[in-house]
This record gives structure tokens, sequence and C-alpha cells, in this order.
């Protein structure tokens, strides 16, 4: 190699070492790269970094509605296994089939547990794990430092993350429920956008195929679970016709790829004083719903 | 891989080291190595569209030795008219297929007359009209005798997939980059230190100017119909930065890589915002483009309708200008834009001030004569940005019409305050930086300052700004659609 080569090869260096070092002490001081666009993912992805699993026996998924400790201690005090909740805010089906492929090659799980409810399939796909999918297993778990890079986001924008929302979650991987009051706004409840199906309803359908039959071919057993809906919310006639097909799609595509279907709508059960807004449960209604989940799994789960 | 992101860095670094190491033995490896990491770098965003780049380049350097072996004017002309209905025809399918049938059908349907004809679901390839334009003037050139055919298929197919400036120019002419090709390259540290200060210098404008610019112009526009005058006034002003900072900051990292690479391709940009009228403008802004035009549309068009004296030139640069609109791809937005810059020429050439070079801006210190001329450049090609950017001609005015409302004078609304004082921190260190640097090829050529010292923290500066202030939201090279 030619001397001046040399010379600007350790110039160049001398200026882009220190910007490595840099970003390894953020790492060692917790401000963590981003990896996807929901912080809540990320709070998420770095809490079951630091718990250094080699295998989990049933993973729970799904949006906010699976994501708090009561679901948790229900579900895992009932089994002697390992268990671990990686629900997030505002997940889309279509998210979940992308993100729970990655969680399952990784962590083979004998069971994946995705409780749902209907806005789980009014959005599109928003790319906002794609950077962390589409990125190499090896590098998620050695090497996360090289989310700082790809897809590239600024110390101002780390910094406004790490200061922003905090999340905590428990050894289980659930977070603490906000709904544990009455409902204090259900005056709101009107004003929700909730048109249900939308134009990417479809779309939602054709991932949770693809989950399914990928969970099948893995040996992995897909328990899905339907989350009651709110009778304010499916007391239309038109709703409760829509509603009622959504449930009959899901059932036949989780039991065509030998899934278990579990539907808890029960409008009895499930009274609008139950609910916090038009999908969350307050908590007494949470626990009644997860004893009951509790008990039926029982009878799937060996 | 978009020159800014991390996959051309690894990309870039690993093809860098074994250029000068492993492929630096003979010049025909330095180029094969050049073109396959072309074709790479470009099979990267669509590897299906390389075939029509392979096809592109083989056609054409068949067509050029065989236009330069050829006696026969005619036969030498049928060569020719060969290559140019395959370059424009794909241009033309590829690009404005869907704009042509959608405008026929639209106007059709004026006189309520229904036509069933279907657009199709055309994607373009990236830089088609980048390399496309590269071909044509080399079969031009070649049938003009201004150069000689390349006989080695290796340089010629380099030269047309040059990867920096593949996607989105400059415009390399076969004379300047086919000669480079042809000579084997050896490593020049001060060229190759060059390249990495103006690569950084484009880093810097593309990521905190451009970007952080497109995320608040981006919001504006989408919600323009809601936003006061002002804000609409802020986010043109913006905008018209943002183009500048975004393209030529990619010219400025293409120029920077082959630089690394030992080769030095077309300036794009001569600090077009110190302009003191549109020509002086257009003599710098996207340089490749305008004096490529210049050479094959207007210099024609003028000396066919010379005898209509001024009306012959007015005629010209107006279809020189559309024609630039145009190229910039399938809307009418493009076609006002570009018939509008044509149109402020008429003054100039009605006073015959149009090749007139200013040397008003000649010194360090502004005179007023000359901040009026900038400043009326400026509000003049900013007005034609907001038109460019608008999705159609009826948001373009209807955009325009709402800056002229009592909003004007209210507070501007800036959704990310942090990004945006760092963005408009950035815009002035640009202004000023170029403003002194004006007599450079790029404001980074910092030499003059001896201590290593103050051009380490310069340098440091930048980097610091740059890993800082990125926005939340990336936004692609604007040129890359054209």
């Amino acid at each position: 190699m030619e001397k001046s080569l040399k010379v600007f090869l350790l110039k160049v260096c001398l200026f882009t070492v220190p910007i490595f070092l840099l970003f390894e002490i953020f790492f060692r001081l917790g401000l963590y790269p981003i990896f996807t666009t929901s912080g809540n993912l990320d709070a998420k992805i770095i809490s079951l970094q630091k718990r250094h699993f080699k295998h989990i026996d049933i993973i729970m998924t799904g949006s906010s509605v699976g994501g708090y400790d009561i679901v948790d201690s229900a579900i895992a005090g009932s089994f002697n296994k390992s268990y671990y909740n990686l629900s997030s805010w505002g997940l889309q089906v279509i998210d979940m089939e992308a993100l729970d492929k990655t969680w399952v090659e990784r962590y083979h799980p004998k069971y994946l547990i995705v409780v749902s409810i209907l806005s789980d399939f009014r959005r599109p796909d928003r790319g906002i794990f794609t950077n962390y999918v589409n990125t190499d297993n090896w590098i998620k778990n050695n090497f996360p430092e090289y989310f700082y890079f790809s897809d590239y986001r600024s110390i101002s924008q780390l910094i406004r993350r790490k200061t922003g929302a905090s999340f905590s979650f428990n050894s289980l991987g659930g977070q603490p429920s906000p709904f544990i009051h009455e409902d204090k706004k259900k005056h709101k409840w009107v004003a929700e956008d909730d048109s249900f199906p939308t134009a990417y309803t479809q779309a939602n359908y054709n991932a949770l195929n693809s989950l399914s039959s990928f969970l099948k071919q893995q040996q992995v057993k897909l328990i899905f679970i339907q989350a009651p809906v709110a009778n304010s919310r499916s007391g239309e006639a038109f709703y409760k016709t829509m509603i009622a097909r959504h449930f009959n799609t899901c059932k036949n595509i989780v039991e065509r790829n030998n899934g278990v279907y579990l539907n808890y709508y029960d409008r009895a059960s499930f009274s609008d004083s139950m609910f916090y807004d038009k999908n969350h449960l307050i908590r007494k209604g949470a626990v009644i719903l997860t004893k009951k989940i509790a008990e039926d799994l029982k009878n799937i789960i060996k | 891989m978009i020159f800014t992101s991390a996959h051309f860095v690894i990309f870039f670094s690993v093809f860098f080291l074994l250029y000068w190491t492993a492929f630096n033995k003979s010049l025909n490896l330095q180029n094969l190595f050049i073109l396959l990491g072309s074709y790479i770098f470009y099979a990267y965003w669509d590897w299906r569209f390389l075939f029509l780049l392979i096809g592109s380049s083989a056609l054409n350097y068949f067509l050029g030795i065989w236009i330069a072996k050829s006696q026969a004017e005619k036969h030498r002309r049928v060569l020719l008219w060969i290559g140019l209905l395959q370059g424009l025809g794909c241009l033309l399918f590829f690009k404005y297929y869907n704009f042509f049938i959608g405008s026929f059908i639209a106007s059709f349907s004026k006189f309520n007359v229904v036509l069933d004809i279907h657009t199709l679901n055309i994607i373009l390839p990236l830089g088609i009209s980048f390399y496309t334009f590269k071909t044509i003037s080399y079969l031009l050139d070649i049938k003009k005798g201004k150069i000689e055919p390349a006989f080695d298929w290796v340089v010629f197919f380099s030269y047309v997939a040059f990867f920096p400036g593949l996607l989105a120019g400059p415009i390399d002419r076969p004379k300047t980059l086919i000669p480079q090709l042809e000579k084997k390259r050896v490593f020049n540290y001060l060229q190759a230190s060059d390249g990495m200060r103006q690569i950084l210098w484009g880093v810097f404008k593309k990521v905190v100017i451009a970007d952080n610019c497109a995320a608040f112009t981006s919001m504006v526009w989408d919600n323009y119909k809601t936003e006061s005058a002002s804000t609409l006034l802020f986010s043109a002003f913006l905008y018209t930065i943002q183009i500048y900072a975004d393209f030529s900051g990619y010219s400025d990292i293409a120029i920077g890589v082959a630089n690394l690479l030992g080769i030095k391709i077309t300036r794009n940009f001569n600090f077009p915002f110190f302009a003191q009228n549109i020509a002086d403008f257009w003599r710098r802004w996207n340089i490749s483009l305008t004096s490529w035009l210049t050479d094959y549309v207007f210099t024609p068009l003028s000396i066919y309708l010379r005898r209509l004296e001024k009306l012959g030139i007015i005629i010209a640069i107006l279809i020189n200008f559309t024609v630039i609109g145009i190229w910039h791809g399938a809307n009418w937005t493009f076609i006002l834009f570009g018939f509008l810059h044509g149109s402020y020429y008429i003054p100039l050439i009605l006073r015959g001030t149009m090749n007139r070079k200013s040397t008003k801006a000649v010194g360090r210190y502004l005179s007023f004569s000359t901040v009026a001329g900038m400043l009326g450049t400026f509000l003049l090609v900013m007005f034609t940005f907001v038109i460019f950017r608008s999705t159609d001609i009826a948001q373009a005015f209807d955009y325009l019409s709402r800056l002229f409302s009592r909003s004007l004078f209210s507070g501007i609304n800036i959704y990310e305050k942090v990004n945006m004082a760092a963005a408009l921190l950035s815009i002035t260190i640009m202004l000023i930086a170029e403003w002194l640097q004006k007599d450079k090829e790029h404001a980074l050529q910092i030499d003059a300052i001896k201590s290593l010292g103050a051009r380490a923290l310069i340098y440091a500066f930048l980097i610091a700004m740059v890993l800082g202030f990125s926005p939340t939201v990336y936004a692609d090279f604007i040129y890359f659609k054209f």
C-alpha cells in the first residue's frame, strides 16, 4: 500500500473512530439506539435483550390489550413454563406477522398467543420496524449498536426518545395498566374513529393467514384470543354483522392452520361499564377476562 | 443504497480499499472493478432495470463505433437515429407514457368524448434520465466528429454506469469522463482529501439542512389550506433552500466519491443563490443539465431560428426551458416551472444582456445593487419552486393565492423547534461559507487556513451537526425521482 494512502486512511480513522467510541459510550450509558419508530416496542426490545433468553416456551403478542401485567400474572402463573409478553402498543396484525416471525426464529417457542382487538385490523403496514426485522439476528443479539447507524437517527432524537415517555416492564414483559379506574372520558367514545372494516383490513387478514401457516410449519401452536368488544361499539346492526363476519374470518384462518381460536366477546359479562374506552378494559374487566383465559388455556397448554 | 446510508458507507469503504489495493494493478482491472461496483450499486435498488442499463450501454457502444467507421452520411444519420430512438423511446415510455395518455384522455373529456385508453403501472428506472443523456451526447459528439468512440467496452460501459453520478447526475460528457477512464488512476492524496471534504460538506447540506427543511415543508404542503400565509411564505423560502441543499449536497457527495477514486466529474452547482439575474442563476444551477441542453437543444434551435433575430432566441429559450421543465417529470407543474424560467429571460434578451457575466459579486463585500440582484433572483426562483413542489397546477395557484392574506403578518407555525433552529443556523453557516468561498469549487476547500487544529475544529463541528440534528423522518434525495 502506498504511503500517501496509508496517511489518508489514518486521518480518516482519526475522525471516524471517535464517532464509534462516542456511540459505544452512549450505549453503555443507556442512551440506546432507535430500533423501530415505536418507543414502546423499543423499550420492550431492550428489556428482552437484557434478559438473555435462549428459549421461551410461551410468547404473548398483540397490541396494547395484551401488553398489561394483569394478563401476564394469571397466564404465566398457571403453567410451569417460561413465558414473556412481547405485546406492544398500536401494533397491527400486519406488524405482528413480521415481528412474531422474528421472535419465533429467535426463541423457538411452543406456543404463541395473540391477543387481538378489532383495531388491530384497521391500518396498513407503516414500516415501524422494517429496519429491525430485516437485520440479521446475530447483529440484533450481539451488536445492537449497529442500529445507531442503520437508518440513522440523530443524537437529538436519541435524547428526545430517552427523555420522552418511559416504560417499565415486569419480569414477564408486561407493563402496569393505565386503565385501572372507571372510565372518565366516555363522552369521547363517539368521537373515536373506529370504522371497521377499512381498506387495510384484508391486508391484515392476509398477514394473519401468513403468520398462522408459518407457525404451523414451525410446529408452534397459535392461540388466537379475541378480546371483548364494547357494547356501544358492537350495538348497531351494521357493526354486529361486520363483527360477526370478522370473528368468522379469523376463526377460519386460525383453525385452518391447526391453531386454537378463543373468543371472549360476551355482551353480558363485559358491559360498557367494564371498558375504559372502546377497546381497553378497566382492571375489574381485565381480571374477569384473564381468569377466563387462564382457565381455557389450562386445557390447551400442556 | 443512498449516499447517506450505512449500507453505502460500508459498500464504499470496502470498494475504496479494494480499488486502491487489489484492483490497482492495471487499468483494465480498475475499470472492471468500477463497472462491477456500479452494477452492484444499481442492482441494489432494483436489479431488473440493470438489464435495461446494460442493454442500452451495449447498443450505444456498437452504434458509436459504427457511426465513427461509417463513411456515408446517410448511414451515419440512420445509426444516430437508432440510438436517439432507443434512448428517448425508453425515456418517453418509462417517464411520460402515463402523462401523455392521461392528458390526452383529459383533453378529449372536455368535449364529452370518453376515450377508453388504459394507463400502465410503470415503474421509473432510477437514473434513466441521467444515463440516457450521457449516451445521447456520446452519439451526437461522435457524429459531429468531436470525439472518437470508446473501443474498449469496459471503458464505455463504465462511463454510462459510473456509480457516483448514475442516479442523480452530474451528467458527465464523454469528453470529460471517457479520457479519464482510459488512463490508469494513481492515488492522489490531495484529490482524495478534497473529496472527503466535499463529501462532508454535501452530507451536512443534505442531512442537516435539506432533511430538516423537508420535514417542515412536507408538513406545511400537506396542510397548506389551514396554515397562515406567513407559514406558507416561510415554507416556500425553506423549500427553495431545501432543493438546493438536497441536490447540490448530492452532487457534492458524488463529486467527492469520484475524487476518492481518482476521477474528476463535472461540477454541477456554482453557488446559485449569489446569481444576479436568471441567466446567471442557470449558469450556476444544475450546470451539467443546463449546459447539455444548451449544446444539444438551445444552440441548434437558435441557429435554426437566427433569421428571426431576438424573437428566434426567445422561442429557442422558451423551448429549451420547457424541455428542462419536462425533463424533471411528467407533470404540468414542471412544464410551467420551465416555461416561467424561460419567460424570465425575455427582458434580458430584449436588453441584450443575457450572456453578460456579472462582475458585481466579485469582491467579498456586498453592495446594495448586488444584494438587490441576488434577492430579486431568489424571489423569482422561489416563486417557481412553489409550482415545482406542488402536486398539480391547481394546488400551486391555490398555495400562491393564499400567500396574499392578512395572516402574512401573523406568527409562523414551527413544528420541530430544535431541528428548525439547527437548520436555520446551518443555512446561515452555509450561505456565509459559500459567499466566502465563492471562488472555490466547494465551500470546504479551506486549504488557506493553515492551522491544522482550526481545520479539524471546522470538520468536527460539521460532523457534530450531522450526528446531532438529522430530522425524525428521512427524506429521499429529490432528484432521484427525476
